[in-house]
């Protein structure tokens, strides 16, 4: 397990990297690269390097080494990251991914030739006349050793380990100070002078006196071993000479203050741990329990002179904690102060800006204006820290931090996705269930004439209401458990595309074109599963737009475009909904094509292109098999993708846009929300199916009676507040089984306002609002006509979940082919 | 390497620090301290030429800023392999009630200081740094306490418990 545990972690870790080197590589391209990037790239092919010696994976290890001589030269500026050494290092990224998708990194396999072709253009630079050998120094290990010193040093520091223990053991002092002094000597030779002065120690010192220096000497070789990666045998001399080993390294953070939530929040921006206050920020931070009018101010001042610390220290109140600050370019201290009403008689609680703590003009004298003081009430944002420091900065977070592998996410996910169902159960026994009604019958019936049984009744009608509130608290917690949980599984939307533009690259090289690729995600992050649902869509719409839209830089030129295409994809949120756009500056659509296209595949006629706007002509792509390419090319045009896109993005909840302008390019909207996995329905029933309806799509309900519907040139409506309103019967809109003859009954209709228009859809009986969990759907259930998703209600009833898109495209449909639904008689 | 060392003049009683940190608060928290001290001098290298500067310098004490337990595990035992000076650590998070504290030990650090009062640590030119400097003069001048052993008798210094 552990093997495996270590395999996973190195896997893991590889692929951190992988996600560091590759974009770096990619961007260089076409910008000039920083000195701080390659210093990034050269690190990051450095801990690979790292890695692979760890696993002992000597082709790795090899060829990584040859990375870094490549880029060596690159980063002591002798030469220029050009583009042979970019293709060489992508190479090899290629090569280690492959083995990473193996799940065992020791399948690594170096591409043919890799080596030489690094090797070479090591010493190939523009200006690089040195040979390999010299140009690279071995790298160095973390205590700036050389590799081969720092192992040799590290076996013979195990072997002398075991002598000293020996030596202990057996009391041969002599024995102990001719190993020690042969251990300072290779100390010294190694320039490892704090190990050398323990030797030194060592071998002086008496018997009795051995053990605790032998005991620093172990710890001293324990950290080699952890930094050089060669055994040095510290624990067993550590276990023989009976010494504690430690426990670990976590934190154990306990706190007996109990701080406002706000002041813990406000903590942060000063890496000071809530859990564990220090001296001093404790004592001040219990200020606010003695008195309920103290306020928190920050202090920003230009770093005084050591010799006014002292004074300002002591005349400070409350002073809770301290940090560096840099300010317009230079540094300056901030302190953050609890401030009571003893320390400012005359009105702490008229203190504002500018106002002057006690203390303050010890280190500038009167004049105020090189300070600044801000009160820190309620919530207000400290004013020069910008954003908060991530949590994981602190030390006592990064130590709680763990690692989670997804599939044990997913499995946590599906459990409570099955107490979401099971609670979804109770809702319906609650709401649903036909005992509330039997019991106040029975209740009437006891009162009038059994009333020897009203007691029993009344208990049942007691036991009921506890029932429906625990059911109502259950629903309750399962919420906040889905709140909760949500979080865990999101992972920034920025490492979904981070491989974009290195197909971009790729896919623009084999077509011939030059296209500038832009992205920006921001911090967004997202479900895990829904970035998995989004990878391949967003992939088909980038392909797409360079295969189809972008131009061959010739063809570009002639439009009197720059031959460079621009291609970007952004990702914003808008409140809890993502946005994703695809835009490029190519030819746009050819509509006119399409719309061939479409009659020839009699998606359309004629006549039915006539009146279609050009984006709604343009969603014809969206067609399973559609392609208006006569052949396809390896990058796309096999009319399989762009299908998948909008079955993907409706699985999610979301909707596409299109704008396309001939010759001026193409822009695809995503537009979904950013939590698609439990969404706000209406539920309603057709008399044989419950249908539920995205709160997002439902305006209002209401019951007309039959005799309200009137024909508007042919089409059933009903007159609402004034206007006309189309009515549909949603069974036979979404050909669904029709319900028994129920002609003459009032109608619950459910009234849907998407995109600007409006429309009433006819059900039987409409039920309640339910929060449901859309279920993974078949791809041939996404595509029944007018249906989302679909999701399970109490222990078995399946729910059709409505796509607004797709229901209102069928109601314009069913209007064109002067479909009369919802007012028909029936047979 | 990016160094700072006190221009005074000195004798044979003179002791000298470097302090290992980023922080230019936490280095003028120090030199406030020291101010208490005639004999004191102080030099500030940072952490990323933590190896040139501890290979190069003669310190009588070596003060680590480690603020996280990356910097320990980082700094900590690198700078006891590497320099003759005992090594001590001054942290956020180090109380002797945390692991943390254990972990500095076992890497070898012959003191170990909790900071007061953030990373930067101004109260250490007030009265709560009176503690540090004691354990650090005595560092410095007591040959016995330079000895980096894996488990020493550690300094009691404050912190919140």
């Amino acid at each position: 397990m552990a093997g495996a545990d270590f395999s996973a972690d190195l896997l893991t870790e590889a692929g951190e990297h992988l996600g560091v080197i590759e974009p770096i590589l990619v961007a260089s391209e076409t910008a000039a690269v920083s000195r701080a990037d390659v210093d990034v790239l050269f690190r990051a092919f450095h801990s690979i390097k790292g890695l692979a010696r760890v696993a002992g994976i000597a082709s790795l290890e090899q060829v990584t080494h040859l990375a870094e001589a490549c880029l060596y030269p690159v980063r002591n500026g002798t030469r220029d990251l050009t583009p042979d050494v970019i293709d060489a290092l992508l190479r090899l990224v290629d090569a280690i991914r492959s083995a990473q998708a193996t799940g065992d990194l020791t399948s690594f396999a170096e591409p043919d030739g890799l080596s030489t072709q690094l090797e070479a253009l090591s010493v190939s630079g523009p200006t690089q006349a040195a040979s390999l050998e010299a140009s690279v120094p071995a790298s160095r290990d973390a205590l700036g050793l050389e590799p081969d010193m720092g192992r040799a040093f590290a076996e013979l520091l195990a072997e002398l380990l075991s002598e000293l223990s020996e030596a202990l053991s057996d009391r041969d002092e002599a024995a102990l100070h001719e190993a020690a002094d042969v251990l300072a000597h290779a100390a010294r030779k190694t320039g490892l002078a704090g190990l050398e002065r323990c030797a030194r120690f060592l071998a002086q010192a008496a018997l009795d006196q051995a053990a605790p220096i032998l005991s620093g000497i172990v710890a001293q070789a324990r950290t080699l071993e952890a930094l050089t990666g060669t055994e040095t045998g510290w624990a067993e001399v550590s276990m023989s000479l009976g010494l504690e080993s430690d426990a670990g390294t976590s934190l154990d953070l306990a706190s007996d203050t109990a701080l406002p939530a706000a002041l813990i929040s406000r903590l942060a921006y000063w890496k000071v741990s809530p859990l564990h206050l220090p001296a001093v920020a404790g004592a001040a931070l219990e200020r606010f329990s003695s008195d309920p009018a103290a306020r928190l101010a920050e202090v920003v001042l230009p770093m005084p002179e050591p010799e006014a610390l002292g004074p300002l220290v002591t005349a400070l109140p409350g002073l809770v904690a301290s940090r560096s600050l840099t300010v317009d370019g230079r540094p300056h201290l901030a302190l953050l102060v609890a401030v009571t009403s003893a320390d400012m008689p005359e009105g702490l609680e008229a203190a504002g800006q500018g106002t002057a703590l006690p203390g303050i003009d010890l280190v500038n004298g009167p004049d105020l204006s090189a300070w600044s003081v801000t009160w820190l009430d309620g919530t207000t944002a400290p004013a020069h820290f910008g954003d908060a420091p991530a949590p994981s900065r602190m030390a006592a977070v990064e130590e709680t931090q763990v690692r989670v592998p997804v599939e044990v996410l997913d499995r946590l996910f599906g459990r409570i996705g099955s107490f979401f169902t099971l609670g979804s159960r109770l809702n319906v026994l609650a709401s649903e269930s036909r005992s509330g009604e039997a019991l106040r019958r029975l209740y009437d019936y006891a009162s009038s004439r059994a009333p020897e049984m009203l007691p029993e009744v009344e208990a049942l009608m007691a036991d009921r209401r506890d029932f429906l509130t625990l059911e109502a608290e259950v629903s309750h917690f399962i919420s906040l458990i889905h709140e909760a949980t949500l979080g865990l599984r999101v992972i920034p939307f920025e490492n979904i595309i981070a491989r974009f533009p290195r197909m971009v690259r790729e896919a623009a090289r084999e077509l011939g074109k030059s296209v500038r690729f832009e992205q920006s995600a921001g911090t967004i992050k997202i479900d895990k599963g829904m970035a998995d649902m989004l990878l391949d869509p967003l992939m088909h719409m980038i392909r797409n737009s360079i295969d189809h839209g972008i131009e061959a830089p010739e063809a570009r030129a002639a439009a009197g475009k720059p031959a460079t295409a621009r291609l970007s994809l952004t990702a914003e949120q808008h409140g809890n909904r993502l946005v994703l756009t695809v835009s490029d500056d190519g030819r746009g659509i050819d509509i006119a094509r399409v719309g061939e296209k479409a009659v020839a595949q009699r998606l359309a006629s004629v006549e039915d292109l006539a009146r279609m706007s050009d984006a709604e002509i343009a969603r014809f792509i969206f067609t399973p098999g559609f392609s208006t390419r006569s052949e396809a090319s390896t990058v796309s045009g096999r009319g399989v993708g762009m299908d998948v896109v909008l079955v993907n993005v409706t699985r999610l909840g979301g909707r596409i846009d299109i704008e396309t302008e001939a010759g001026k390019g193409t822009t695809f909207r995503l537009d979904m929300p950013l939590s698609a996995a439990i969404r706000p329905m209406l539920l309603a029933d057709t008399g044989r199916q419950t249908i539920g309806f995205p709160e997002t799509m439902v305006a209002e309900t209401a019951v007309f009676p039959a005799a309200s519907v009137q024909s508007v040139n042919g089409q059933p409506s009903l007159l609402l507040r004034g206007r006309f309103l189309p009515l549909f019967d949603i069974c036979e809109l979404m050909r669904l089984p029709a319900p028994e003859d129920d002609a003459g009954a009032d109608l619950s209709v459910v009234i849907c306002s998407w995109k600007g228009r409006r429309v009433g859809f006819r059900t039987r009986r409409i039920l309640r609002r339910a929060e449901l969990l859309i279920r993974e759907t078949h791809l041939r259930v996404a595509e029944l006509p007018g249906v989302g998703g679909i999701s399970i209600l109490g222990a078995d009833r399946i729910v059709l979940v409505l796509d607004p898109d797709k229901l209102f495209d069928l109601a314009a449909r069913a209007v064109n082919r002067g479909l009369r639904s919802a007012g028909n008689p029936r047979p | 390497m990016a160094t700072h060392e006190d221009s005074t003049q000195h004798d044979a009683d003179d002791w000298h620090l470097t302090l290992v940190s980023d922080d230019a608060g936490l280095a003028l928290s120090i030199r406030a301290l020291l101010l208490a001290d005639p004999q004191a001098r102080v030099t500030v290298t940072g952490s990323a030429d933590v190896l040139t500067g501890l290979r190069s310098l003669t310190a009588d004490v070596v003060l680590i800023d480690a603020d996280s337990v990356t910097d320990i595990a980082r700094l900590v035992g690198s700078a006891v392999l590497i320099q003759p000076a005992p090594v001590a650590v001054i942290g956020l998070h180090v109380s002797a009630d945390l692991r943390t504290s254990d972990l500095c030990r076992s890497r070898g650090a012959s003191l170990v200081h909790p900071k007061a009062c953030g990373t930067a640590d101004i109260a250490l030119a007030g009265p709560e740094g009176e503690a540090l400097l004691s354990a650090l003069q005595r560092l410095a001048r007591d040959p016995a306490r330079r000895m980096p052993l894996a488990r020493p008798p550690v300094e009691t210094t404050h912190g919140r418990s």
